[in-house]
């Protein structure tokens, strides 16, 4: 800790790094080492398996509404076998492929790797990633991983059926689950390509934010994205070796039977310890959450900030909040277990740290509404994605106290308040800093801005349809119905409400199709948008002063940066009414 | 025109979270209940109670940051260029935010480790009726002290689906697994604990007689595995079939003596379980 605050507390030297225009439209555009290019290759990659993922989800939707029926459309296509309609195998590994691709193949890549690739040179003002190839490596690591998942849909027995959190044994004796053959190899693999990536990229945006700054961007001059960039990185590059042991201990009791994780007969208490995996597992995946949710929380505050011409409201106390939540954050994997039957002494800690979370949690919201107050808001789609974002945040933050609370947590826990509980997070915050930020950075990325009217419209929609999917999945599961179940109508006290099973399907149909909107935005921002605003959107931090799009080595002089990042309505006089953090400073 | 639209549809969003938040004693369309199941565990009202604290807190912060959420917005995009502030922010606010909820989560804290010492107090003490519970792929196996009143020999009593349970004495399960995890969960008593393989997990519990007949006395209790055990997860039921205590003993007796009396007439022995996973799915 002592090196970092010293590597962040001095000024880094002029980089005159001499940038090499690739050759050829492969160099350029494929094996590419231009981190904008790796950015915009996790984009899509993140992007097409984030429709991928959404279809799962529907098809799972579809399974809920009207159990083991058939499915329209595309039924008989998916499922010849069974006359169209799912089987609950296929149920089971539909919904841990959804997870592992949403989490693995989406929101960790969509955030870290493809914003942290193209945002964190452009933001402090540097060429490039301090390890191009490494930069690129990460990104094609991807690739092997999604063959894997493919691979393991496709062998016999089918897709791993034992979630995304992999329990053991289902996860290591081949006859607990059909997908335990191979299916379940095949997944370890992908998530290990998966981990691995990460963790080069990981390692990647630690070192280039701490040695490649321009000249003047102190720790306390960066906007808020690449502080929480930079604290997920941290995280990563802290819990990701715990997870990728993990899977390789898996593996090893899969493939030798090494009963590191598979007890022997359940009497003499003799073999592996089932619950040291969900402690490693955990350990790696509750941080998740804070690589899933803090690079989303500096972008929503640099985004609430341009476009509400107002400074983030307690700047250092925002830096301050993230760290401290991730701090935390390595102290709470527990609460994942609190039915698992550890000892009761643990349960009270890992009570006691999950509850304070919600301190630098709230210290982030109340400045957040810190930032709006006073403000000249301009509602763009960009903003109203934050500000959705800041609406959801606190729903999933506040169903949270329930789940941190062992009494109350002994009754929720496994049901579907932890399922709305958690998409709150993941969609309604994560997703929304997402849709925000490429609306927000798609002028910077393209030189082209979206439709507005269309952006408003697939904002409206998004944010109607995920409260209405979401919401009444906490009275689902008060009601008592468990995750991951192929039938809600075979538990008694759920059968009655499977008016609102049904309800949710039509309103996640709505959802995806409102997407529809969004991909009609991205093909008028790419092709029908009119070219040449540098920075429509009046930003003061340093990737708008690069050419829009920027060229390989981003910018055409030596940065100097003169202040913090948040110089909005500071010269309410003036036509320009803020102050870039690269402006020389003016003459008193 | 916009604005609105942001500030009303947040502040019906608040609205509705508030109203699915707090439980209410609304009648669902058709279902005629509330959210929650019935109660009917001693101690387990102290979850329903910890629920209905933690949500008054949940509340007070939803109204605040929903109003002063859609407020800010309604009244920022009303403004035009130049009116905007460029406050940066305020030391004393920091302190306030910091410090209240801060005080709210260690009192919450603090009434959560409450609750728990209060729950497990409200079936402490001894000689509690000991079943032995196993959970197997997909189905739940209960057994009972024989005449001998030790567990574990030739006279033991072997349920499957099915437990039944005396009302108003305590009840200690010793829960174990043949194969994978599974989680013992019974909505009405607030309960739920994972049954891991190699492990034998104690849980205890009591039906509360008064809770009992508040409820209607319900002639079973679902119960239902609540860990992921593979793909006949989602139909690992149960029931606990709550009865009177003079009632269950006699029942245990006569269970006992149709053991002996089948195995004298040379009847096959008492299955281990009903093995066809069919016959469960029916009722
Ligand atoms: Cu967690
Ligand atoms: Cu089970």
């Amino acid at each position: 800790m002592g090196a970092l605050r010293a590597a962040f507390s001095r000024e880094t030297e002029v980089h005159a790094v001499p940038v090499h225009e690739p050759r050829g439209l492969i160099g350029r555009y494929v094996f590419s080492t231009d981190h904008k290019v790796i950015g915009i290759q996790f984009f899509l990659l993140g992007l097409v398996m984030l429709g991928f993922g959404g279809l799962l989800a529907l098809l799972m939707r579809y399974q809920l509404a009207w159990p083991f029926t058939k499915v329209p459309i595309v039924g008989e296509w998916l499922f010849p076998g069974t006359g169209g309609a799912m089987t609950p195998e296929i149920y089971t590994a539909l919904f841990t492929l959804h997870g592992t691709v949403m989490v693995f193949f989406v929101v960790i890549p969509l955030l870290t790797g493809a914003f942290g690739n193209y945002l964190i040179p452009m933001m402090i003002g540097a060429p490039d990633m301090a390890f191009p190839r490494m930069n690129a490596l990460a990104f094609w690591l991807l690739i092997p991983g999604v063959a894997c998942l493919i691979m393991s849909m496709t062998t016999p027995g089918g897709g791993s059926g034992a979630g995304w959190t992999a329990y053991p044994p289902l996860t290591t004796v081949g006859d607990f689950a059909p997908g335990s053959l191979s299916g379940q190899s095949w997944w370890l693999m992908a998530v290990t390509f998966a981990g691995v990536s990460s963790l080069l990229g990981a390692l990647n945006y630690v070192v280039t934010i701490v040695k490649m700054r321009a000249p003047g961007l102190t720790a306390m001059r960066l906007p808020l994205t690449v502080w929480g960039l930079c604290i997920a990185a941290i995280l990563q590059l802290l819990a990701l070796p715990v997870l990728t042991s993990g899977t390789a201990l898996l593996a090893v009791d899969r493939i030798f039977d090494a009963s590191l994780f598979t007890p022997g007969n359940a009497s003499d208490g003799i073999g592996g310890q089932p619950l040291l995996w969900q402690h490693l597992f955990w350990f790696y995946s509750h941080p998740a959450v804070y690589v899933m949710v803090l690079p989303a929380m500096g972008m929503v505050s640099d985004i609430l900030s341009v476009h509400s011409r107002k400074p983030v409201f307690g700047y250092r106390p925002m830096v301050f909040a993230m760290m401290a939540i991730a701090g935390l954050g390595f102290l709470v994997w527990g609460h994942h277990m609190f039915t698992s039957g550890m000892d009761p002494r643990l349960e009270m800690a890992f009570l006691a740290s999950t509850m304070f979370i919600a301190v630098p949690s709230g210290v982030k919201t109340f400045n957040w509404l810190g930032t709006l107050w006073g403000a000249r808001i301009r509602l763009t789609t960009a903003n109203l994605f934050a500000i959705g974002f800041v609406a959801q945040f606190v729903i999933g933050g506040l169903s949270g106290l329930w789940l941190a609370s062992t009494p109350i947590d002994s009754y929720m826990h496994d049901t579907y308040t932890v399922v709305a509980h958690f998409h709150y997070i993941v969609f309604g915050a994560s997703l929304f800093a997402l849709f925000g930020g490429l609306y927000h950075w798609w002028p910077k990325m393209t030189g082209r801005r979206m439709h507005e009217g269309l952006g408003r419209i697939h904002f409206v929609g998004t944010f109607v349809g995920t409260n209405a999917v979401f919401l009444m999945m906490h009275q689902l599961g008060l009601r008592g119905m468990i995750r991951r179940t192929a039938d809600p109508l075979i538990q008694d006290a759920v059968a009655a409400l499977q008016p609102l099973n049904v309800f949710i399907t039509w309103s996640a149909v709505a959802l995806v199709a409102v997407q529809g909107v969004f991909l009609l935005n991205l093909v008028y921002g790419l092709f029908l948008a009119r070219r040449g605003e540098e920075n429509p959107w009046r930003a003061a931090t340093l990737e708008w002063e690069s050419a829009s799009p920027p060229p390989a080595g981003n910018f055409r002089r030596v940065l100097r940066v003169e202040r913090g990042p948040y110089e909005y309505s500071v010269r309410p006089e003036n036509e320009v009414d803020y102050l870039p953090q690269a402006a020389p400073m003016e003459a008193p | 025109m916009m604005r609105w639209i942001v500030a009303l549809m947040t502040l019906a969003l608040g609205a509705a979270v508030i109203v699915t938040f707090v439980n209410p004693e609304f009648t669902l369309a058709g279902a005629g209940q509330d959210w929650f199941p019935t109660e009917v565990g001693r101690g387990a009202e102290v979850v329903d109670d910890l629920y209905d604290t933690t949500n008054w807190i949940a509340v007070a912060l939803l109204v605040l940051t929903f109003v002063l959420l859609s407020w800010t917005v309604w009244r920022g995009a009303g403004r035009r260029d130049g009116e905007g502030s460029d406050r940066h922010g305020s030391g004393g606010l920091e302190v306030l935010w910091t410090a209240v909820p801060a005080v709210l989560i260690a009192y919450l804290t603090w009434i959560q480790i409450g609750a728990r010492d209060e729950i497990s107090a409200a079936t402490a003490g001894d000689s509690p009726l000991v079943i032995d519970v196993e959970g197997a792929q997909f189905d739940w196996r209960f057994r009972y002290a024989g005449a001998d009143g030790v567990l574990g020999n030739l006279d033991d009593i072997t349920e499957v689906v099915e437990m039944a349970v005396p009302i108003g004495r305590n009840v200690e399960l010793r829960m174990h697994s043949v194969d994978v995890i599974h989680s013992f969960y019974v909505p009405d008593l607030r309960l739920k604990r994972d049954v891991v393989p190699g492990t034998v997990t104690p849980l205890r519990f009591q039906i509360d007689p008064e809770d009992y007949a508040a409820a209607g006395s319900p002639a079973t209790l679902e119960l239902r595995c609540a860990e992921l055990c593979g793909w006949g997860h989602y139909a690992m039921v149960g029931r606990l079939r709550p009865m009177e205590p003079a009632a269950f003993d006699a029942w245990l007796i006569a269970r006992g003596e149709d053991k002996f009396s089948n195995r004298a007439a040379g009847a096959p022995e008492e299955p281990e379980s009903d093995g066809e996973f069919e016959d469960e799915e029916e009722d």
